[in-house]
């Protein structure tokens, strides 16, 4: 790789073929040194989509596309809890404010949603893709969308995660054959409870539930109270989970809310896990409560809402990491359960995405170049007529160390956009 | 019992010798790294050396004959000449100089030692020679001339030009290559180089190749050679049918392929144990089977069919005799068409994972996919739909096939997309 500026780091050029919106991602991590300033507000060029009101953001068509559109950060604590990309949250940080470029995947999935009819049953979309294309920061778009619009989210930020490295496994008071997930639900449950708080007031139960032997909930109490038993006795939390997923589901069709279900990584659900019980049997997925319950959420028996899941292959289990196909990651089961779903594929950054992007850290002066410089636009490419991976010269970022690329961004990624 | 010398002895006993040498010593050379067919000068020899040798081999002198055994008088070394020195070379060498050097019986025999001038050739000399009195000595070496070694006298045979150069471009090649015979490099006038290059050099030539020698080559089957075979064999075979012209003729006609293999050896006996294996071939298309039949008959055969040719393969082996071995495939054959085409009582208990292909029907997606048309149906108050009608619909059908199409063929990106019309047509989703 060619050296600037005595920084000879910049390995990443030599694995990298093509530039994912991953990889421009990690161009966005701050020195672990933490010694960035941050950047002072700059004015609104072309490239950004004018948002300034909430009715606008709907209006995001196909002219957008390529266009980076703002969230405000206190928005963005209350939609977003949890359920973003970490190295988005960095770059959040970092500038001090969250931009979320406009895709054509994204903008085909709102399109549907716009279009559906809510007293059908509900459609599953599946967004799949190779690793890095940007599946993750789609669903956020499409979570964030509908949280506008005043929907129910019920977000699920990796659904991985409930099926490894878990501390403790209770015996489900429910069902004896289930296990349940006292940590993962209650942290769950806060996040949950942190972004739906003006839903959870309104909705109320229809039966009455029994915790253990003394608490129990009445008919009629808002759901919320269900939320804070689950989180002030942890050992129940996995069945509050159960009871409010169970809630949703049939009152949504009352046409009172709308309910988005958005899974990231729901190929987990019906993949292998890596948690054994006491006598270090494995555990099967549908073994575990969360997971039991989430499953028959997914099932299109339930109407007014849409489903919309990602498949994942990063922290994925047993799986090859060339796999990305629908059939590929889901599996049988997992496929026989979510057909009929939409697939929906996401592709790499195409060259006008790229370039939005690429300018868009350039104005942050994150990206420095010596001919921006001396102005101009400072990068010179060999070919970007056709769709071919753009060869990008080595860039430093002015008075930081380099840092180590380590994980997926390291690898090449799948075929350029 | 002499101690073995040491190497500065032997030097010093070397140029010593040079003065007193008779035999044409002029000294020894070691060779790092040799290869005996390089020097033009080797080939001529009457002995060649063919024997390629690495740094630590330890050589055993084929020249000259054996090594002497160490001559017990301790007498000036000048009187022996070359045989003392040559014995004292072997000496040194069975005694195992740990310095590693390889005495080559080649330059032990003294005609290569008189041929002082091919000394840098041989790479660089441990001990170092003088090659004070090499020329006189060389070029009468060369010419048929008797040498002196020890008290033997040897003719030293002229080298004829090899038989390469007087061929003709059109001779009749079966009669240099009649049968099978090793590479003759004198006989075969292709200039073949074979073997790995010397650093910044080529491969070896042909001359003194051991490589070419040792693989079987086919110079007697060449195809004249084969025609000719052909012409001899032919008194002994009968006319082909004319009506059988073409391959499909003789597919629809004789569609059972039996090949067995006989043996012939250069021995006492002309039995082989492999002369009773028999192998037959058949294509199942050429057999009346229906599709319940064939599947049962590939997965009782298992991997004796091959998918891409369609093409069923038995190997017979376990009869002492070939025509028994014939008569047990042909039953084999009789039996497996017969029971396929029976029908068990336990086969109706085939479930999903048994089926060679994915069916469609009474599948999950058939059911899913029925259930939320009935649900769509139900919210739109269309009642009395029933599930035949549903099934007969254009939409689910379409679905139906894509569903097949990404199931049987794997996904690609065709597949998936045109899944998505389907779904999308089949869920009604407008965009």
């Amino acid at each position: 790789s060619r050296t600037r500026s005595g920084i000879s780091s910049f390995s990443l050029f030599q694995n990298q073929q093509c530039l994912t919106p991953q990889f421009l991602l990690y161009l966005a991590v701050p020195p672990s040194n933490g010694a960035f300033p941050p950047c002072p507000p700059f004015p609104r060029q072309d490239r950004h989509s004018d948002n300034s009101h909430l009715a606008l953001q709907a209006k995001h068509t196909e002219q957008h596309e390529g266009r980076l559109y703002n969230i405000p950060l206190e928005e963005l604590s209350a939609v977003f809890p949890h359920g973003l990309p970490h190295r988005f949250q960095q770059q959040v940080l970092t500038f001090n404010e969250a931009r979320v470029m406009v895709r054509k995947p994204a903008l085909e999935l709102l399109a549907y949603l716009k279009g559906s009819n809510f007293s059908h049953p509900a459609v599953r979309y599946v967004i799949y893709g190779e690793r890095g294309t940007g599946k993750t920061m789609t669903l956020c778009h499409v979570v964030h969308y509908c949280s506008r619009q005043g929907w129910l989210v019920l977000h699920i930020p990796d659904a991985h995660l409930w099926v490894k490295n878990c501390k403790e496994l209770l015996q489900s008071s429910y069902n004896k054959d289930r296990l349940d997930q006292p940590l993962q639900a209650s942290v769950w449950l806060k996040n949950f409870k942190a972004s739906n708080e003006r839903f959870l007031q309104e909705i109320k139960t229809q039966k009455k539930y029994m915790w253990g032997k003394r608490e129990c909930t009445e008919e009629g109490r808002p759901l919320r109270e269900v939320v804070e038993q689950g989180l002030a006795r942890v050992r129940s939390a996995s069945d509050a989970v159960g009871v409010l997923l169970r809630e949703l589901k049939q009152q949504s069709h009352r046409g009172s809310f709308r309910l988005l279900v958005a899974v990231d990584g729901v190929n987990a659900l019906w993949g292998r896990s890596t948690l054994r019980k006491e006598d270090k049997s494995p555990v099967c997925p549908e073994e575990l409560t969360l997971v039991h319950n989430l499953r028959k959420m997914l099932m299109n028996d339930w109407s007014g809402g849409a489903i919309v899941t990602t498949l994942s292959q990063t922290g994925s289990l047993f799986k090859p990491s060339s796999a990305y196909t629908p059939q590929e990651l889901l599996g049988k089961e997992g496929f026989d359960a979510l057909d009929p779903f939409v697939p929906i594929p996401v592709p790499n950054y195409s060259p006008k995405e790229f370039e939005s992007c690429y300018g868009y850290y350039l104005e942050r002066r994150w990206l420095q170049h010596e001919k921006v410089r001396a102005g101009g636009s400072g990068w010179e490419r060999t070919d970007r007529a056709g769709p071919g991976p753009p060869q990008l010269p080595p860039l430093c970022v002015a008075g930081t160390a380099p840092w180590p690329i380590t994980g997926s961004a390291a690898r090449t990624p799948g075929a350029a956009g | 019992m002499v101690t073995a010398p040491r190497l500065p002895e032997l030097q010093e006993c070397l140029e010593n010798s040079l003065r007193d040498a008779q035999g044409g010593i002029v000294g020894v050379s070691v060779q790092a790294q040799q290869r005996s067919g390089q020097s033009p000068g080797c080939s001529e020899q009457s002995r060649p050396c063919g024997v390629q040798r690495g740094r630590s081999g330890r050589v055993r002198p084929a020249g000259p004959g054996p090594c002497r055994p160490p001559s017990r008088r301790a007498g000036p070394w000048a009187e022996r000449g070359g045989a003392g020195m040559a014995a004292r070379a072997g000496r040194c060498c069975r005694a195992g100089l740990s310095c590693g050097a390889l005495l080559s019986p080649a330059l032990l025999s003294p005609a290569v030692l008189s041929r002082a001038p091919a000394t840098p050739r041989w790479g660089r000399a441990a001990f170092s020679s003088a090659p004070a009195v090499s020329g006189r000595e060389g070029p009468q070496a060369r010419e048929g001339s008797v040498r002196r070694r020890g008290r033997t006298l040897q003719f030293v045979r002229s080298a004829a030009p090899p038989r390469t150069e007087r061929m003709a471009v059109d001779q009749d090649w079966s009669s240099v290559y009649p049968t099978a015979a090793a590479f003759k490099p004198a006989s075969v006038p292709l200039p073949i180089r074979m073997g790995y290059p010397v650093k910044g050099g080529v491969p070896p030539p042909k001359e003194g190749n051991l490589e070419l020698i040792k693989i079987p080559n086919f110079l007697h089957l060449t195809p004249p050679a084969i025609k000719k075979h052909c012409a001899a064999l032919k008194d002994f075979c009968t006319e082909w049918p004319s009506a059988l012209d073409s391959d499909e003729k003789c597919e629809q006609h004789f569609p059972i392929e039996i090949e067995t293999v006989d043996y012939v050896s250069s021995g006492t006996s002309i039995r082989n144990p492999k002369a009773r294996v028999v192998t037959l071939r058949v294509k199942l298309s050429s057999l009346n089977l229906d599709d319940h039949a064939k599947k049962k008959l590939i997965k009782l055969v298992g991997e004796r069919y091959c998918q891409e040719t369609d093409v069923l393969t038995i190997t017979t082996d376990r009869c002492p005799l070939r025509r028994q071995n014939y008569d047990y495939s042909m039953h084999l054959l009789t039996v497996l068409y017969h029971e396929s085409w029976k029908t068990e009582k336990w086969e109706s208990e085939k479930s999903e994972e048994d089926m060679e292909e994915y069916v469609w029907e009474n599948s999950h997606s058939q059911k899913n996919a029925l259930d939320t048309l009935l649900r769509i149906k139900a919210s739109e108050n269309v009642s009395n739909v029933t599930k035949e009608e549903l099934l007969a619909s254009e939409v689910v059908k379409n679905y139906r096939n894509s569903v097949i199409a990404l199931k049987n063929e794997g996904e690609t990106e065709s597949n998936i997309s045109q899944y998505k019309e389907s779904v999308k047509k089949l869920l009604n989703i407008q965009a």
